[in-house]
């Protein structure tokens, strides 16, 4: 008999646990932490169990449910109106099985290294749980109504948590993200409805995907295509619509950053893959009147070069490491917009390696700031002097970022850019070759204004840090935790590809 | 058989890994126990040998894992060469890969040990100079506060370039190619406290990754074209490819090595690599690092010329070779010319290695990878062996400046008979390995069929005397020049150093000398040939013309001369040359690095930060300021206005007209029946229920 419970277990501890959390330290402070910290730790267990299901669910086949190309599937009524049913519907694949696993290992880092916050500490906690569980919601939800609904409730405990938390424009930074990231679902909502018509009125993803290949007019489905991309490319974000990410970033304190780098922006790449590849009938890429590869193409290949140049003349560390961050993520629309098979497991990748990297790079960032007092590049300088495991980690973060090899990073560039080579993009006579040109030599960039800020910050004499103590043990763990990942996925990454590819041979089967 | 010379190889390459491992871990519980402060007082580094050697046990435990380490690599190198070279079969061995992707599109990037004669030789020469370099460290770094740091990166730089020796395929190369830069990054930068070793550190990776990005475009169109990169299936499947592909992929890959082997235009970082540790320079500089670019090229020497039925010929629309013979002629003769005119003896070492390199460059291009591994087995021993005793030089003289030395062969006769040695090899004195290497360069670039080759010739000919003046330049004035006043008292108390200062630069003299010997063309054994039957079987060496070593022979004669006679006999020539008006710009120009540098740093300086600038701008001010904050916000408020005004004007008209109607009807419904109050709002919600209702069904049926 199969158990229908897995993914809601994962769903609905931290959302019961939210209000838990903020009624229970009434009484004592300093309980919320530990009952967040032991919440997320368990999901973290419990997701690494089920990855472990998730591999060997020949051998469990009586235990898990598989429906509809999903592992651990669960699917109920939930709203009927006459015709029209909204499930509550739950599943993964290859492609949100290691997003879930990041959510709920980046989550156990951040809380841990928040407990420096001492304000308003229950609701912090309370609303980090909450976060949790509608990022998590977002990966796993196979109905559009149950996904949408998740996807919005992100927004709510992120502003308060920049609002509330934040550095000092935190109001502005709060309300801009919000805005701007609650506007751009407003489009993808008008395009979930154009499929939701177009795929003869169901919300349930499995069925719209078999309805939506039997659909005959191209353009509204790529039009809707174009609608949804709007709401992921602004979680993404990609140039133009990019601004609200180095702001929130900043004023986000470190923690926050890391949950917003390492998940919130894979939010939007998660629902690029999900809804825009798989759902969508395949024409939308490769047919010869569609331009929506070419216009991811030039997405990603603007947001790399774009962001790179404007890295160099940052001088905050944090915006620096945000620029970097829409770089990033400009790697994984090239990698979709390539659609080979190289490209898209590298995009995945990269969600992955980015995933564990950035909130490195921030947690770093954070620690920075709280032991030498500013994160501004003009001032720090000779930092190895004062917090050496902390440089030597920053200086292994920075360039996991740059993409060196034998770290996460690398793999998911090379993937990437093999694709990108391969793909018809690059070819003799292709005007669009010059796209992989570009983006492949605002790398030379990247790796500059990384090893730029290393050699201001690391390198030479200190002058104007004050270093009273070591960073606390809740500051360095993550670092390490992290690190260890960063390594692991780059020395073996067929762990998580291995996974991936399951989801992008149904896309395109191999040879 | 075949498996135990894959154990040995793997042996090889994990060993330093291995080494480096446990120092790494040593290393940071270190610095965990003392708070890093271990390494916070400043590096007395010059200081410290005065007061006799006292290795701390912290220093004998690191070191000696470092040493053993290599020194494991080294017995196991050896008795894969014994197993390699006495086999009948000449071919190749493969461990199994690993898939490193895991996912059946890409299973032909395979991940895996190669051996083969290159593999074997070039891995030979890796770990014997890397053992006695990692001796010299030994007592080199004594006193130093990062001591655990450094024999931790040293080792694990050791292996990287091991395993780039073995690597299997392009993928795998590309990764321990990075990994070098990388590890030549931590190695140059390793005094972190030092501004220009942070910039030093900098500069090398950044100019190397330029290199690497061309080197990962050029072997992805390749995995594009042939759906593989390794190296085992590449030579069948590039067949297909037409010449311009070839050349184009060809040529992509060599900007790889432009970058990696200090080749024109981006060869001004190896110069100041020097700020590293003397050691790092010495292995930088002979085996690994600046090696492998020479190594991957010949590695991949069949892209260059295209295999067409059995025998290398060379095809004709393929002219990436010329490419790069041309790139390597002007590189040796600039860098020649530089080292000509440098005042700082490891800066001069420098830039002879570059010069040298780009005699393997040359050769390769001139389409012989023998004579370009051939040299590079005798540069890669006299230029550790002068890099080794030029830190010893420094060492006890505390200065890296020629001038101010002098006189030093009474001092430091042990360092002094070393150094020459390298010195004579360095300078192509006929019999001397340094003679034969090259000699067998520029043979096959007279033979060689490369546009322009007597030139590219000439220019390696003109290269050979410049190297043969520049060494007897510092020999003279470090050895034999009285020194000037000043440094008189600097001189004095030099004396040579302990057992490890010493001892290795002697071991690799006596390899100097046993090199020069082996390389003698003798009727039983031509080392040449024995070579070319390893690296290129099928292909015969062209009869070479007496008239060849002859020449050379002269040229580095009269180098050397004109030497003995500009910075010994007389001074005055030289004088009134410093003081010539034609001579000083030409020196300043060749001193400011021909404005290369300049160039450079004014493209990341100038116009890298406008473009920066201005989308920084884009970014707060168009963006911003003005799209978002200006427009849309002002645009929402006053759409935010003209709704108010609907609201109140015409929905709450709408509204109190419903209300209105209603209380109309409520008056007139009270007027039949008599009134509940209740009714009033039912009324009204059903009024609105309705109006509401018919609203939106007529949004909904448009």
């Amino acid at each position: 008999m199969a158990f229908y419970g897995f993914l809601s277990i994962l769903l609905w501890v931290p959302l019961i646990a939210s209000p838990i959390t903020y009624l229970l330290s009434k009484n004592g402070p300093g309980r919320a932490k530990v009952f967040a910290t032991i919440v997320s730790a368990l999901e973290f267990i419990y997701s690494l169990v089920l990855w472990y299901l998730y591999v060997a669910r020949d051998k469990y086949s009586d235990l898990i449910a598989v429906a509809d190309g999903f592992v651990f599937h669960e699917k109920i009524d939930w709203i009927v109106v006459g015709n029209l049913k909204i499930y509550y519907a739950l599943g993964v694949d290859g492609l949100s099985l290691p997003l879930v696993v990041l959510t709920t290992l980046i989550f156990l880092v951040s809380i841990i290294s928040s407990y420096y916050i001492h304000e308003r500490e229950p609701l912090y906690y309370s609303l980090m749980l909450l976060l949790m569980a509608g990022v998590m919601g977002t990966f796993i939800a196979l109905d559009l109504f149950l996904f949408y609904i998740a996807w919005e409730i992100v927004l709510v405990p992120m502003f308060f948590i920049i609002a509330y938390w934040g550095g000092p424009r935190r109001r502005y930074s709060a309300f801009k993200f919000f805005i701007y990231t609650h506007l751009a679902s407003l489009f993808m909502l008008i395009g979930i409805f154009i499929v939701f018509k177009a795929g003869n009125y169901t919300f349930y993803m499995p069925e719209l995907k078999t309805n939506l290949a039997n659909y005959a007019e191209l353009s509204k489905l790529i039009l809707a295509f174009y609608l949804m991309a709007v709401g992921f490319i602004t979680k993404f974000p990609q140039v133009p619509v990019h601004t609200w990410l180095p702001d929130a970033h900043v004023e986000a304190p470190s923690p926050g950053s890391s949950v917003l780098a390492g998940l919130l922006l894979k939010m939007g790449g998660y629902g690029l893959i999900r809804l825009g590849v798989w759902m969508l009938p395949k024409q939308v890429f490769t047919d010869p009147s569609s331009n929506v590869r070419l216009v991811l193409a030039l997405l990603g290949m603007v947001s790399m070069a774009y962001t790179a140049f404007v890295a160099l003349s940052q001088k905050d560390m944090k915006r620096l490491i945000a620029y970097s961050s829409i770089g990033h993520m400009g790697i994984v629309s090239l990698g979709i917009a390539s659609y080979t098979a190289e490209g898209i497991n590298g995009a995945i990748f990269m969600m992955i390696a980015h995933g564990v990297i950035s909130p490195t790079l921030f947690l770093i960032s954070g620690v920075i700031q709280h032991n030498a007092g500013t994160r501004d590049m003009t001032i720090l300088k000779g930092l190895w002097k004062k917090l050496p495991i902390t440089s030597t980690l920053l200086v292994f973060s920075a360039l996991a970022s740059a993409g060196l090899p034998s770290l996460a990073g690398f793999v998911a560039e090379f993937l990437t850019f093999a694709g990108l080579f391969k793909s018809d993009m690059f070819g003799y006579g292709h005007t669009y070759f010059w796209i992989t040109v570009v983006a492949v030599m605002s790398v030379i960039v990247v790796a500059g204004y990384y090893l730029w800020m290393l050699q201001r910050i690391v390198f030479g004499e200190p002058e104007h840090i004050k270093v009273e103590h070591k960073p606390h043990f809740y500051e360095i763990f993550p670092l390490w935790v992290l690190s260890f990942f960063i390594l692991l996925l780059g020395l073996l990454p067929f762990i998580v590809l291995k996974i991936t590819d399951q989801f992008v041979s149904i896309i395109i089967p191999p040879a | 058989m075949e498996s135990e010379i894959i154990y040995y190889a793997l042996g090889v390459v994990t060993s330093p890994f291995i080494g480096s491992l446990i120092l790494t871990i040593f290393a940071f519980i270190h610095y965990a126990k003392t708070h890093g402060h271990e390494e916070t007082e400043e590096n007395n580094h010059e200081e410290h040998e005065e007061h006799g050697l006292k290795y701390t046990p912290l220093e004998n435990f690191v070191s000696t894992i470092g040493i053993l380490s290599i020194f494991a690599s080294w017995v196991f190198m050896l008795l894969l060469a014994i197993k390699f070279f006495t086999t009948e079969h000449h071919g190749a061995f493969l461990t199994t890969s690993y898939d490193f992707f895991g996912f059946p599109v890409t299973q032909n990037i395979q991940v895996g040990l190669l051996v083969d004669a290159l593999s074997v030789y070039m891995g030979l020469i890796v770990t014997t100079l890397a053992l006695l370099i990692h001796m010299y460290a030994r007592e080199y770094m004594h006193g130093d506060k990062g001591y655990p740091r450094f024999f931790a990166t040293f080792n694990f730089f050791t292996g990287i370039m091991l395993s780039l020796v073995f690597s299997s395929s392009f993928f795998e190369l590309f990764i321990f190619w990075e990994l070098v830069g990388l590890s030549s990054y931590l190695l140059i930068g390793f005094w972190i406290f030092k501004p220009s070793a942070a910039h030093a550190a900098k500069k090398a990776f950044l100019y190397n990754k330029v290199g690497d990005v061309a080197l990962l475009s050029g072997f992805l169109i390749l995995y594009k074209l042939t759906g593989t990169l390794n190296f085992m299936e590449l030579p069948d499947k590039i067949h297909n490819l037409t010449p311009l592909q070839t050349a184009l992929i060809s040529v992509l890959i060599f900007g790889g090595v432009i970058g990696k082997s200090a080749q024109f235009p981006l060869y001004t970082w190896l110069a100041d690599a020097m700020e590293g540790p003397t050691p790092v320079s010495a292995i930088l500089h002979s085996s690994t690092m600046v090696k492998a670019g020479v190594y991957m090229v010949a590695r991949v020497f069949f892209l260059y010329w295209q295999a067409h039925e059995g025998e290398y010929n060379f095809a004709g629309d393929n002219w990436a070779l010329a490419v790069v013979a041309w790139v390597a002629a002007i590189t040796a003769l600039l860098a020649g010319l530089q080292a000509l005119v440098e005042n700082e003896i490891k800066r001069i070492l420098a830039y002879s290695t570059v010069s040298q390199i780009s005699y393997m460059v040359l050769a390769l291009g001139a389409g012989s990878k023998t004579a370009a591994m051939y040299h590079l087995l005798s540069h890669a021993t006299f230029k550790a062996l002068l890099f080794l005793t030029a830190g010893a030089v420094i060492h006890v003289v505390h200065t890296n400046n020629i001038w101010e030395m002098g006189n030093l062969r009474k001092k430091i006769p042990k360092t002094f008979t070393a150094m020459l040695i390298g010195a004579i090899g360095l300078s192509g004195f006929p019999g001397i390995s340094g003679f034969w290497s090259k000699d067998a360069v520029l043979a096959t670039v007279y033979y060689s069929d490369v546009p322009g080759n007597k030139i590219l010739f000439t220019l390696g000919v003109v290269t050979a005397f410049i190297t043969a003046l520049y060494t007897t330049r510092f020999i003279i004035v470090v050895f034999f020049r009285e020194p000037t006043p000043e440094n008189i008292e600097r001189v004095e108390h030099a004396h040579d150093g302990g057992f490890f200062l010493t001892i290795p630069p002697l071991i690799m003299a006596a390899l100097v000398i046993l090199e020069s010997l082996t390389f003698i063309p003798t009727p039983i054994f031509k080392f040449e040939e024995w070579l070319m039957e390893w690296l290129e079987p099928g292909v015969h060496a062209h009869e070479v013309a007496l008239t060849l070593p002859i020449l050379s022979a002269i040229v580095v004669l009269l180098g050397i001369g004109t030497g003995i006679y500009l910075y010994y006999y007389n001074y005055n020539i030289l004088a009134s040359l410093n003081q010539n008006k034609v001579i000083i710009p030409i020196r300043e120009f060749i001193a400011q690095r021909y404005y290369i540098d300049k160039v450079l740093y004014w493209i990341a300086n100038v116009p890298a930060m406008i473009v920066s600038r201005l989308l920084q701008d884009i970014d707060i001010k168009i963006i911003d300021r003005t799209i978002i904050d200006t427009w849309i916000v002002k645009g929402s408020l006053g759409l935010a206005k003209i709704s108010d005004v609907f609201d109140q004007g015409i929905i709450d008209g709408i509204v109190n007209g419903v209300w209105m109607i209603a209380l109309t009807l409520g008056r007139a419904f009270r007027k039949l029946q008599t009134g509940i109050v209740s009714n009033y709002a039912s009324i009204f919600a059903a009024a609105l229920v309705i109006f509401l209702g018919y609203v939106n069904f007529l949004i909904f049926i448009k």
